[in-house]
């Protein structure tokens, strides 16, 4: 598990993060989201060891990182623009990270390499970004390590890899407990693998929280009543969140869990029903106007 | 086997990202060493054939060849530049990727501790330069051994090389190091280590000159030479020393240098912040002591430029300038730092206190503040003093009882200072900088402190004068005969040359009568002071010349004596070998004699009306329009034997000039030059000169006549 206890940093007087706490447990994909600058980089260059907190503390299965030889032994961090050596081939990137990562699987990643069509000989530098962002990966998911360190890797992949990494992902995560923390800025990307996610925004966390229990604790509905007695009788009773009316279909983000709210409204007459999925932009924003924040600006920009 | 993460597969690993700093130091010590060796052997063996040198005397300059090429470093050459070329490169090359972000966030993320990763880089760093270095330099004596070219002596000189080089390449590589540490890109980095290897000299320059500028009586030799944070500067002065034991301060100097640089450079690395990549200062703290550091002696070069080119203290003029230079240098430093011209006024107080700092250190030159040029000696605090004329000690050779060369000064300061405290208390009271006597008087002080004084005084000041000059101390530290271990030293070794010059000849002296010259000599010396000195022509001149074999060479060692007329067991000793008749010259060997009247009267004069007629600009002065002399120059040649007898009375011998003579004696308007009859115009000796002046009270009246200006 890695935890954070509220590390500050600051940079030439300007503090890019400010008292965060954060928790990623272990086997789950921690998703860690905010507008550019919000200090996510800053947050996973600490949590990697590569910057020394001014504030706070960081221990990694309870060893303080920075500095920490054991600790990082379980990190492998991918910065938001990979290095490799120069003239270097993927084979001889291996090489390297098979002496620093004792349990770096070799044979995986020759493996994965073939399944993702990258030459083992071909020269690094002549790779498109994209290409330099798989092999980086596919060196992370392979050097062993039980956390995966992720820094707006995802920009570049195209949908296809992208859904090949999310795969290695469950794979690993599954098979030998895995534990990838994913930075970005893209909502989207995120919602459909990450198990936990935490907002940063202008260096601070606004929330962290399983997104399972985001998704069964809020739900949207959409409905047609068939009258307006009907519409009275169903929004007694339920915690709403949103509600929104374009004629007779009503939108509704309701607190509470699938089955309760599905029951609420099977009391009341209704012309058309629908329970639908929320997006986890969806969710944020509804979660974080709560609070009073303007997601909408801090997301969507 | 090797662990996969262990020092040496780390080592292994980071030699693969320096392999092209492998091959360029591999490469360039190969063709130092032995390519170079064979070239130079070759050429030697060329040399020889040509020569037609016998077996012996070939192998014996193959070697001197050899050995000149494996302790090339020490002859302080251009080998030294490229050991340093290659430590910093060595340094920057190693540590370069903590400039670039990208780099830092791999190599710092990584499960490897940074101590850890320092000690693989600054090994390697060295085992780069190193071992290309000891291969190529053992190739380089396989060479000279195949040759014949290899002796004892010169694996002893491989063994002082090998040591010297890889002393001096520690110490660089540390500075470099500490400037990759301190800064965050490759341009300052340079900068970092140009300022680390400069800034030590170049300060005490600075001091130095005001020193001299502003104090009247300041002496150089108070000035410390030592080098405290120069590598190379410890490397000179070790290898200056005449014997191992001088030496090993310098060496262990070096090997501290190189041991605390390298420590210096690790705490650095260990607090260097990996968000430095890039940025121009890698910690924020340093930025303005730097700057500060920087800025200071900056603005007070350029004030000592201004006074330079002026020729004078022009105050506002300076200040004007430091002014200018404080705010140049600060601006600049901070645009520097930032990246970013529009920082060009921030932080102010840095400036502000550069400016405090150039104010301060500027007021304690020009107010005399620390009362440099009041101090006079405290007769009770003083011990002893050790008064040093410069017209009276240079150009004699000191040695020490080892038979190697000391300097004359440091001889002096080995020797007891004068114990008059009352003499040297009076003569310090007269220190001016007007007079025409020039002396440097250390006052050692009874608390061990040594003070040094630079200043004149007037040559009618005898009754001090002689005071000091015939004091007992200051003759026995004047002349090393009287030190019976230099003596010995003298003696024991060959005598190459025992001879007599009147000035114009030169006559030998039989090496067995040294003894008996010592003696004589000596027992004159008790009669010289000053006044003696001033008031007496030189009437002679004893030169001993010693040689002494040393390490496979020879080392010569010259001294001189000048003998006055009170010298009178001297003058017996030397009548008695006959080598004195109380004549400079021999008349009947004299074919002609030249005389240049050069009337200066005359010519100064006429520069004077120039420069009232306004022809030449008032500010030029006089001894830069000697030209001008020219003109008024009478030329005469003499070659009856009465003419050449009534002059050769007068002549005075120009080798014998001493600036402690009185100017009244001599008339330096009259320059002579002797031919003789075998038609050379210098004698065959080389201490031998047909070139003199004539006595004041001896020019022949018919002279002046002839070659009086019409």
């Amino acid at each position: 598990m890695i935890e954070i206890s509220n590390i500050s940093k600051s940079f030439e007087g300007i503090r890019a993060v400010d008292s965060v706490s954060v928790t990623m447990k272990e086997n789950t994909l921690f998703g860690l989201i905010g507008t550019n600058g919000a200090g996510k980089s800053t947050v996973l260059r600490m949590v990697a060891g590569v910057l020394k907190a001014d504030e706070g503390t960081i221990t990694v299965d309870g060893i303080p990182v920075f500095d920490n030889a054991e600790a990082k032994k379980r990190i492998f961090f991918i910065a938001d623009e990979p290095y490799f050596f120069a003239n270097a081939n993927a084979t001889e990137m291996e090489k390297y990270f098979s002496t620093v990562y004792e349990g770096f699987l070799r044979e995986d990643f020759y493996a994965y390499l073939e399944k993702f069509g990258l030459d083992r000989k071909r020269k690094i530098n002549t790779f498109s970004k994209g290409m330099k962002k798989q092999l980086a990966l596919l060196c992370g998911i392979c050097s062993g390590t039980k956390y995966l360190l992720c820094d707006e890797t995802f920009d570049g992949l195209d949908p296809v890899m992208r859904q090949g990494i999310k795969s290695i992902f469950a794979k690993e995560m599954e098979s030998r407990g895995l534990t990838p923390v994913i930075a970005s800025h893209n909502l989207r990307e995120l919602e459909d693998i990450c198990d936990h996610v935490g907002l940063l925004h202008q260096g601070g966390v606004l929330l962290s929280k399983d997104l399972e229990d985001m998704k069964c604790n809020i739900q949207k509905i959409q409905c047609v009543f068939r009258a307006q007695e009907d519409a009275g009788k169903a929004m007694d009773g339920l915690d709403v969140i949103k509600r929104e009316e374009r004629g007779s279909l009503y939108t509704l983000t309701v607190r509470g869990g699938r089955e309760e709210v599905i029951a609420h409204f099977a009391t009341v007459d209704t012309v058309f029903f629908e329970a639908l999925p929320l997006s986890l932009e969806e969710i944020f924003i509804s979660e974080t106007e709560v609070v009073g924040y303007d997601v909408k600006k801090l997301i969507l920009g | 086997m090797m662990s996969k993460n262990s020092f040496l597969a780390n080592l292994k690993e980071n030699n693969k990202r320096r392999v092209w700093l492998w091959i360029i130091s591999g490469l360039f010590w190969f063709i130092y060493y032995p390519v170079g060796m064979m070239m130079i052997l070759s050429r030697q063996n060329t040399v020889n054939q040509v020569g037609g040198y016998t077996e012996a005397v070939s192998k014996g300059l193959l070697t001197e060849a050899a050995k000149g090429w494996l302790g090339s470093i020490t002859n302080l050459g251009g080998l030294v530049f490229l050991v340093c070329v290659i430590a910093a490169v060595c340094a920057i090359q190693g540590f370069s990727y903590l400039y670039h972000k990208r780099k830092v966030d791999f190599y710092h993320s990584i499960p490897v501790k940074k101590s850890r990763r320092f000690a693989v880089i600054y090994l390697n760093g060295v085992l780069i330069f190193f071992l290309p270095y000891l291969v190529s330099l053992l190739l380089a004596m396989a060479v000279a051994g195949i040759n014949g070219a290899m002796d004892g002596v010169n694996f002893g000189v491989a063994a002082v090389s090998l040591g010297c080089t890889v002393l001096l390449f520690l110490g660089i590589y540390g500075l470099a190091m500490i400037a990759v540490m301190l800064t965050g890109n490759l341009i300052i980095t340079l900068f970092a280590t140009a300022i680390f290897v400069f800034y030590e000299p170049l300060v005490k320059v600075l001091l130095q000159a005001y020193c001299d500028s502003f104090y009247k009586y300041f002496a150089y030799q108070s000035v410390k030479t030592h080098l405290y944070l120069s590598p190379v500067g410890q490397l000179i002065e070790g290898l200056e020393a005449e014997s191992f034991g001088e030496a090993l301060p310098h060496i262990l100097a070096m090997a501290a240098m190189a041991a605390g640089f390298a420590a210096i450079a690790w705490f650095c690395y260990m607090k260097r912040p990996s968000e430095a990549a890039g940025k121009a200062m890698a910690f924020a703290k340093a930025k303005g002591v730097v700057k500060v550091l920087l800025v200071i002696p900056f603005a007070l070069g350029i004030g000592y430029i201004i006074m330079d080119l002026i020729g004078e203290t022009p105050i506002a003029m300076m200040v004007f300038g430091m002014v200018m230079a404080v705010i140049i240098g600060s601006c600049t430093i901070e645009v520097i730092y930032e990246m970013d011209i529009r920082a060009v006024l921030r932080k102010k107080y840095q400036m502000l206190l550069s400016g405090a700092g150039v104010a301060v250190i500027f007021l304690i030159f020009c107010f005399d503040l620390t009362g440099y040029d009041r101090w006079a000696p405290d007769p009770d605090k003083l011990e002893d003093a050790v008064v040093l004329f410069m017209d009276d000690m240079y150009g004699n050779q000191c040695i020490d009882e080892n038979f190697h060369s000391v300097n004359n000064v440091d001889y002096w300061l080995s020797m007891p200072g004068i114990h008059d405290i009352d003499a040297i208390c009076r003569f310090s009271d007269l220190k001016s900088e007007e007079e025409n006597i020039w002396c440097s008087v250390c006052y050692r002080m009874k608390n061990g402190k040594e003070i040094w004084r630079n200043f004149s005084v007037s040559g009618e000041e005898e009754e001090l004068l002689n005071r000091i000059v015939g004091s007992k101390e200051y003759r026995e530290a004047k002349c090393q005969l009287y030190n019976d271990d230099i003596y010995a030293g003298i003696k024991g070794n060959r005598i190459e040359e025992f001879t007599f010059s009147t000035g114009f000849k030169v006559e030998n002296l039989a090496p067995e009568g040294l003894d008996e010259f010592r003696e004589a000599y000596l027992k004159d010396l008790e009669k010289a002071d000053y006044s003696m000195m001033h008031n007496e022509f030189v009437c002679g001149n004893i030169r001993i010349e010693v040689e002494k074999d040393t390490d496979g060479r020879t080392v010569s060692r010259g001294f001189e004596y000048n003998i006055y007329p009170s010298y009178t067991n001297t003058i017996a000793f030397l009548e008695e070998k006959g080598v004195y008749d109380g004549n400079y010259l021999d008349v009947e060997g004299i074919a002609s004699i030249t005389v240049e009247n050069y009337h200066s009267e005359l010519a100064k004069a006429a520069v004077m009306q120039a420069k009232a007629d306004g022809l030449i600009a008032e500010t030029v002065a006089d001894m830069d329009i000697g030209n001008n002399y020219n003109g008024y120059t009478v030329t005469k040649n003499f070659n009856e034997e009465e003419q050449i007898r009534d002059i050769a009375q007068a002549l005075y011998p120009r080798v014998f000039d001493d600036s402690w003579l009185s100017k009244d004696l001599i008339d330096y308007d009259y320059d002579v030059t002797v031919m003789y009859k075998d038609g050379t115009v210098d004698s065959v000796y080389y201490r031998g000169s047909g070139r003199a002046y004539l006595m004041a009270d001896r020019i022949p009246d018919w002279l002046e006549k002839e070659t009086a200006y019409e």
